[in-house]
């Protein structure tokens, strides 16, 4: 709609709103400029406009004349994350086919892998026990509706739900996603009966086999669209007031953004925006290098995030869980795991000291922030070592406290096992590395891949003090410090395509080719259905490319392999051939002989993923010159070598002194300001023409 | 705290000791995520039902991997048995040995499949790998294994002693020849083997890396220190708990050849300084599958050490070195020979286990001044695994066709603990991590639907902390015109016990409805509900290898809960009006067991709820109360000691000479189970062939709190007391 603009305005913002920071990354016609300012929780337009003025004033602009010449706003944030891993959002009603009120409390099994017993406990309730509502109604196996709904019990329900005050309602009936009437007419009802309010159906939201994934994302999508109307609306208008006139759009946690009425509709997309954020930057980046296969890390406050990308394809995770809650939200596959720079180093029974998952979180924080924490943390390790400057901590966001992060970790660590503090400070490092390292070979060999065909992709302000050590751990030999990675997250919201994932099951048992009209018509629909999406947001059908792929798997087993599919219909000799092919690709997942031959094959659910590729930013890029002088230290700093337990003095380099073509060996550190990497002995640090950092481990 | 340091001078820095066992950890990880990766079994990927373990040359394990914590014994017995089998000089990389008999090969039922394999480094015998799975069937009189009908080994399936069944890592075509003639569904049973071989091989890889990385020495050293460690742990855990010896008996149900039997059996723990020792002991081994052998009872008491107690140590052999087991005389019910049968060895005599092991360390813990010991006092979870096999032809594809219903096998509650109420579907302790398949997911694989599943009020055992509540699940069979179907179930007469002073748990039930209306519900599009269905019920035993199902029976399974913990007079009321607003607790229970009057608008009358809670205690000592209870706090730790007297903890009553037992003192009511249970709301079978079950209910004279719930036989003697401070021991076995 704003189509013809495009060309005439120079700007485009991409906010990652965080649950600390909010980062920022703006694009002009000389390149790129970053900016982080603390995120404003109470109206988060606050602290993004905080940002947006840092960023425009490093152009020499006010904030608002670069507002009215930005054709694209794109917004990543934490909202929905926040809502659903909370479990604080709209007060939600359920109707339920009769007889499975208790589906939510059963949560498919909530029993925990933990052997603590301490730790099996219910699920808490994310619907009221009194708001949830039983209706006579049945969808069977096949599809055909054996119980009519009673539409007299739904009107009842409704009232004792409006009675009860709900904001939102979710409908989840079983078997809706083969026959979605009795949720359609129930809608109605509701609708009669409370006018205006927000309803999802589970048929519409996730229309895939498995009730109570499909339950659950329907019960979320209820508990976050009241945060996410509130934030989409909120900003409209600010932005509209400061003169903004280009299209405003949101980044789904699938790794693509779409406009404001898809996500109020559909908030649940919004889940997990910010880190997929950084890993389609980290794709993108890659894809400019000439990489294949990358794996990412961000290493946060209170965790560590990481992703692997055979081919530069992150794969998707279907059936996302949060806790003890399934759901059928599509997500990119990112795996977090508890260590970060808060992660609170203790003693565990044995007298062993172990890094995580327990974090100080951002208050107290760690012990150096001189707030009160008292337990040791991954950073005041840093700190101790020597790794971090406490002067000049996040460009002198704060000022770090080295006694503080002494004394804990002497009390807490040190003293217990008759260590001094820097041997302290270096075990806890250390077994910060191994819990990284081991999550990266785990996420690796689950999917099939080895680290060492991998380039490690490292961003977040803390992980550039491990990237090498981490790698050496793995036998991965090299590491890419992407440019901008204190606000990678927001980078890769920037660089944004138009994303959109559409599912049915179908349930094509391939021993009947006769079915394939069915599929057809079933695939139809979900095209359709993008298309008329798409069009809301301006986009033209044939400027989308559109990935049909289906989920397959042998009778009798749970689980489904996702296998691409050629974007046309089918006809019914394809069946045979699918059935044929199936074990092979089977194979090539999980090794040789492990196809369950003989057994019939079966589609499950069939996926369209449509996707609107959109201009890209300039970047600064500068031609590697050979023979780069070294570059000089700025400065010095005595370091504590966590790998060789030893003191040494160590360079410091600048950022800027490090053009493309530089190198710079270890032991060192490079300062780049919002970012700190330790380039351990052995190891060399260069720049390539993109300005990313490139280390060998 | 116990550190490392204070225990003794490590040679190597503590942090690559940790860094290393975190690695072999990390390769046992990698070989369970090659089999879930290559297996595709939903026995696998669903109920998690497998394990991984590395053991070193000597046969002591370093790591292990999984969350069925009774193939912690497995392990460590299949790879013995695989050693006391084999010539080393015999031996070659890519061996694979099965190991599935109880036996003679360590397993805990013939079902679950071990693979051992040797692994090698510069050709020299290292270490050892272990995979076990759960496969789909082992052949013999029935499915999985479970054959109900046997009356000795030999009649219930293929049992392999530690046979080498691979050379060169793949798997011999005499042997896949075999097992595919004895096996019903032969090519996922084989592909399962495949897989176990596979991540066999893969930790072969992975270790042959590490010892290339740091060498041979090294390696030995750093596992000697993280066993030493791992013993370091679980020395000061044992320590917490104060010296003495703690009792307990329960009995093993049988009722499928028309007799009512109950195997008692009996578990004594002596705690000493910070070792355990673990005395089973038990009738003459009996001719039906129950039996326990020592690798189900070993394995069994693991899993109960694991998630009471030691559930943060790295699992290897030196949490094996301060506890100690003694089985019994050779062929009791505790520790059968063969040809016994076995193949519910873990769930019936294996879950009693666990059940005897909860109570003698909660008896144990309750007197440990270590707040963090003194926490994991836990009533028993009802763990009654109530599963419908039933096979025939689907009339819409005239293929056979199975039912087995994962989720109504596994829905039984978990037990209060001292810490909150128990869960639903806590399903087995030894089954951490097990998903229950969506009612889409089975309606889609199985001949019926479901109608309803949903949570049974008032099954959990009343408690401050009450047990988990059972699930209630209905299935009508539509599908099939005739199926033969077994029904199995492990506790049904001598349900979960709760713990200081918290009620026992519902025990768990099954009812076959015959002759149903349900096609002509359906038909008519009425919605089939408890009340528009009817049919009739035919009464049996609960536990059949022999029933018959037909085209619109309808089979309920109405799961136990678990015990709670601590009097439920004591339950805080907010916890119990919420219970009753949320249907979990019905509103009769909530005034007769919990003494909360509620007002009509469901809120809690507190002058009310202390009147009626009064009159309770009154009641439970048959007149007024002496004494007021001083403090909650001793709520999980109702008895103790004071000056070599037995004393209520809540009021200071005295209870006797602590040479005594303090029941003798307490005021005891006695009931037949069923009828005080048909007042609790609770199921229970009433057992009506030999002496019944009892629920006895001890409370203290002085202010009337409940101070243990006792479940027993009729004319049975007093429950044994504990007794700290004091070791006796059963004579050894000969």
């Amino acid at each position: 709609m704003k189509s013809q603009l495009v060309e005439k305005n120079d700007y485009a913002v991409g906010v990652d709103v965080g649950g600390t920071h909010t980062d920022l990354v703006l694009s002009g016609p000389n390149g790129l400029v970053r900016s982080k300012s603390f995120t404003t929780h109470g109206d988060y337009s606050v602290g993004i406009f905080n940002a947006l003025e840092l960023a425009a004033n490093q152009l020499g602009q006010e904030r608002d004349e670069v507002l009215a010449q930005c054709h694209a706003f794109i917004n990543g944030s934490t909202i929905v994350t926040n809502a659903i891993t909370e479990l604080r959002g709209a007060k939600v009603g359920v109707l339920i086919t009769r007889g499975f009120k208790d589906t939510f409390r059963l949560a498919s099994g909530a029993r925990r892998v933990e052997y603590d017993d301490h730790l099996q406990t219910p699920p808490p309730d994310v619907v009221a026990r009194d708001c949830i509502e039983e209706i006579s109604e049945r969808v069977m196996s096949n599809g055909e509706i054996a119980v009519p709904l009673d539409e007299v019990e739904v009107r009842a329900a409704v009232r004792r739900l409006r009675d009860n005050g709900v904001e939102a309602i979710a409908i989840c009936y079983l078997w809706s996603f083969s026959d979605g009437t009795n949720e359609k007419r129930t809608r109605e009802i509701v609708l009669e009966e409370i006018p205006g309010i927000f309803i999802t159906l589970s048929s519409e939201v996730h229309p895939v086999v498995g009730e109570y994934p499909r339950f659950m994302t329907a019960v979320f999508n209820c508990l976050s669209h009241r945060a996410t109307t509130r934030y989409v609306e909120g900003l409209q208008t600010q932005l509209g007031n400061a003169g903004f006139t280009g299209t405003l759009t949101f980044f789904q946690g699938i790794g693509g953004s779409v406009g404001a009425e898809a996500v109020q509709a559909k908030p649940v997309t919004l889940m997990q925006s910010g880190p997929a954020g950084g890993v389609m930057g980290a794709r993108h980046a890659a894809a400019r290098l000439g990489l294949t296969n990358i794996f990412v890390g961000d290493m946060g406050g209170t965790s560590f995030d990481t992703a692997v990308l055979p081919n530069l394809e992150p794969s998707i995770a279907k059936q996302a869980t949060f806790g003890p809650f399934h759901t059928g939200i599509n997500m990119l596959d990112i795996v977090s795991v508890g260590a970060g720079g808060g992660s609170v180093a203790w003693l565990d029974g044995r007298g062993v000291p172990q890094v995580g998952p327990h974090s100080a979180g951002s208050e107290p924080g760690p012990a150096c922030y001189g707030r009160g924490g008292t337990e040791p943390t991954v950073t005041d390790a840093n700190v101790i070592l020597g790794l971090i400057d406490p002067g000049n901590y996040l460009n002198g966001r704060h000022q770090l406290s080295v006694a503080d992060a002494s004394a804990a970790v002497k009390n807490r660590i040190g003293d217990p096992l008759g260590w001094d503090v820097k041997q302290a400070a270096a075990g806890i490092y250390d077994l910060a590395v191994i819990e990284m390292a081991n999550a990266l070979r785990v996420v690796s060999i689950e999917r099939g891949h080895h680290p060492r065909d991998f380039t490690f992709f490292s961003y977040g302000g803390g992980l550039g003090l491990f990237a090498v050590e981490i790698c050496r751990r793995l036998g991965c030999p090299s590491i890419v410090i992407p440019d901008n990675s204190s606000a990678f997250s927001a980078y890769g919201v920037l660089i944004a395509d138009y994303v959109r994932q559409y599912e049915q099951t179908v349930n094509w048992d391939l021993s009947d080719p006769s079915q394939a009209d069915r599929i057809n018509e079933a695939m139809a629909v979900m095209l359709s259905q993008a298309k008329h999406d798409a069009g809301l947001e301006g986009i033209a059908p044939g400027d989308l490319s559109v990935e049909r792929s289906g989920d397959f798997r042998f009778l009798g087993q749970t689980y489904e392999v996702t296998v691409p599919l050629q974007d046309v219909d089918f006809v019914p000799a394809d069946a045979a051939r699918l059935a044929d092919d199936f074990p092979r690709v089977y194979e090539r997942n999980y090794g040789e002989g492990t196809a369950w031959k003989g057994s019939p094959v079966v589609l499950m659910t069939l996926s369209t993923r449509v996707i609107h590729h959109r201009p890209k930013p300039t970047e600064r890029q500068q031609a590697v010159v050979v023979g780069v002088p070294t570059p000089q230290p700025v400065g010095e700093r005595s370091v504590f070598l966590p790998s060789e337990r030893r003191d040494a003095v160590l360079p410091i380099y600048a950022e800027a002194d490090l053009i493309p073509g530089a190198v710079v060996n270890g032991p060192c550190i490079v300062d780049v300001g919002d970012t700190t990497i330790y380039v351990p002995e052995g190891s060399e640090c260069g720049r390539d023409q993109y300005f990313n950092f490139t280390l060998t481990a | 705290m116990n550190s490392a340091k204070t225990q003794g001078t490590l040679e190597y820095d503590l942090i690559d000791v940790e860094v290393h066992q975190k690695s072999i950890r990390n390769i046992a990880n990698e070989m369970a995520i090659t089999l879930m990766r290559t297996s595709g079994s939903p026995v696998v990927t669903d109920a998690k039902d497998f394990s991984t373990c590395i053991l070193d040359a000597n046969g002591e394990q370093l790591a292990f991997s999984g969350f069925v914590s009774f193939h912690v014994s497995t392990a460590l017995l299949g790879v013995q048995a695989v050693m006391r089998r084999v010539d080393p000089a015999n031996l070659r990389p890519g061996d694979a040995f099965a190991c599935n008999d109880p036996h003679t090969s360590g397993a805990v039922h013939q079902g679950d499949v071990g693979i051992v394999m040797p692994f090698f480094f510069e050709d020299k015998l290292v270490a050892w790998g272990y995979v076990n799975e759960h496969v789909l069937d082992i052949g013999g009189s029935a499915i999985s294994g479970f054959a109900l009908g046997a009356v000795d080994s030999f009649s219930e399936s293929l049992a392999f002693p530690g046979t080498r069944i691979a050379r060169d890592g793949a798997i011999d075509p005499e042997w896949e020849g075999f097992i595919a003639n004895n096996v019903r569904m032969a090519g996922t049973v084989l592909n399962d083997i495949r897989s176990m071989i596979a991540a066999n091989n893969a930790g072969q890889r992975r270790l042959e890396a590490t010892l290339a990385e740091i060498g041979l020495d090294r390696f030995t050293t750093l596992n000697e220190e993280s066993k030493r460690l791992s013993e370091i742990g679980l020395r000061a855990i044992i320590t917490s708990m104060p010296d003495g010896t703690y009792d307990s008996s329960d009995w093993v149900e049988f009722d499928a050849r028309g007799i009512e039997e109950l195997h008692e059996i009996h578990c004594r723990l002596i705690v000493e300084d910070d070792e355990i020792t673990l005395q089973f002991r038990g009738g003459p081994q009996t001719d039906s599958f129950v039996n326990g052998v020592e690798p189900s009872v070993l394995g069994q008491s693991w899993t109960t050490i694991l998630a009471q107690l030691a559930y943060d140590i790295p699992i290897n052999a030196g949490i094996w070195r301060p506890v100690h087991f003694d089985l019994g005389p050779k062929g009791s019910i505790v520790n059968a020979v063969a040809p016994a049968p076995v193949t519910m060895s873990h769930i019936q005599t294996g879950m009693r286990v666990n059940k005897l092991l909860i109570d003698v360390f909660s008896q144990a813990c309750s007197f440990s001044k270590n707040p963090v010991i003194g926490a994991r006092v836990a009533g028993q979870p009802a763990q009654n695994q109530t599963y419908f096999t039933a096979f025939g032809v689907d009339r819409r594809t005239g293929n056979p066709t199975v039912s087995f219903s994962m989720s109504v096998g596994m829905s039984s509650g978990g037990a209060g603990q001292s810490v909150g109420d128990g869960m639903e579907i806590y399903a087995a302790q030894a089954m951490a991590g097990c998903d229950m398949p969506d009612v889409e997911a089975e309606e889609m694989s199985q001949p019926g639907m479901i109608l309803w599943r949903r949570v049974e009020p008032d099954t959990g055992g009343a408690g401050v902390f009450r047990g988990g509540n059972g699930v209630n699940t209905c299935l009508a069979i539509l599908h099939c015109d005739r199926m033969n179907a077994g029904a199995y179930t492990n506790s049904a007469y001598v349900p979960p016990r709760g713990v200081a002073g918290g009620f026992a748990g519902s025990a768990g039930t099954w009812k076959l409805l015959r002759d149903t209306n349900i096609l002509d519900l359906l038909e008519t599009g009425i919605y089939p509900t408890e009340e528009s269905l009817q049919g009739h019920s035919i009464p049996g035993p609960t536990q059949s290898a022999s029933l018959t199902l037909n085209r619109g029976d309808v089979y309920t399974v109405i799961h136990g809960g678990g015990g709670g913990a601590g009097d439920p007079l004591l339950r805080e009321t907010h916890r119990v009006s919420a219970d009753v607003s949320d249907g979990y607790v019905s509103a009769g229970v909530a005034h007769d067991v919990y003494g909360v009057e509620l007002a009509e608008n469901g809120s809690v009358d507190e002058v009310g709820t202390m009147a009626l809670r009064e009159s309770i205690r009154e009641a439970r000592i048959g007149g007024k109360v002496k004494r007021p209870i001083l403090s909650n706090a001793p709520t999980f730790a109702p008895l103790g000691i004071v000056n070599e007297r037995w004393a209520c903890n809540m009021c200071g009553e005295d209870l006797g000479a602590s040479t005594g037992n303090w029941r003798t003192q307490a005021v005891t009511k006695e009931q037949e189970i069923s009828g005080r249970f048909a007042e609790l709301k609770s199921n229970v079978r009433k057992r009506v062939q030999f002496e019944e079950v009892v629920l006895r209910e001890n409370s203290c004279p002085g202010c009337a709190s409940s101070l243990v719930v006792d479940v027993t036989l009729d004319g049975h003697p007093l429950v044994q007391s504990s007794r700290p401070g004091v070791f006796e021991r059963f004579p050894a076995a000969i």
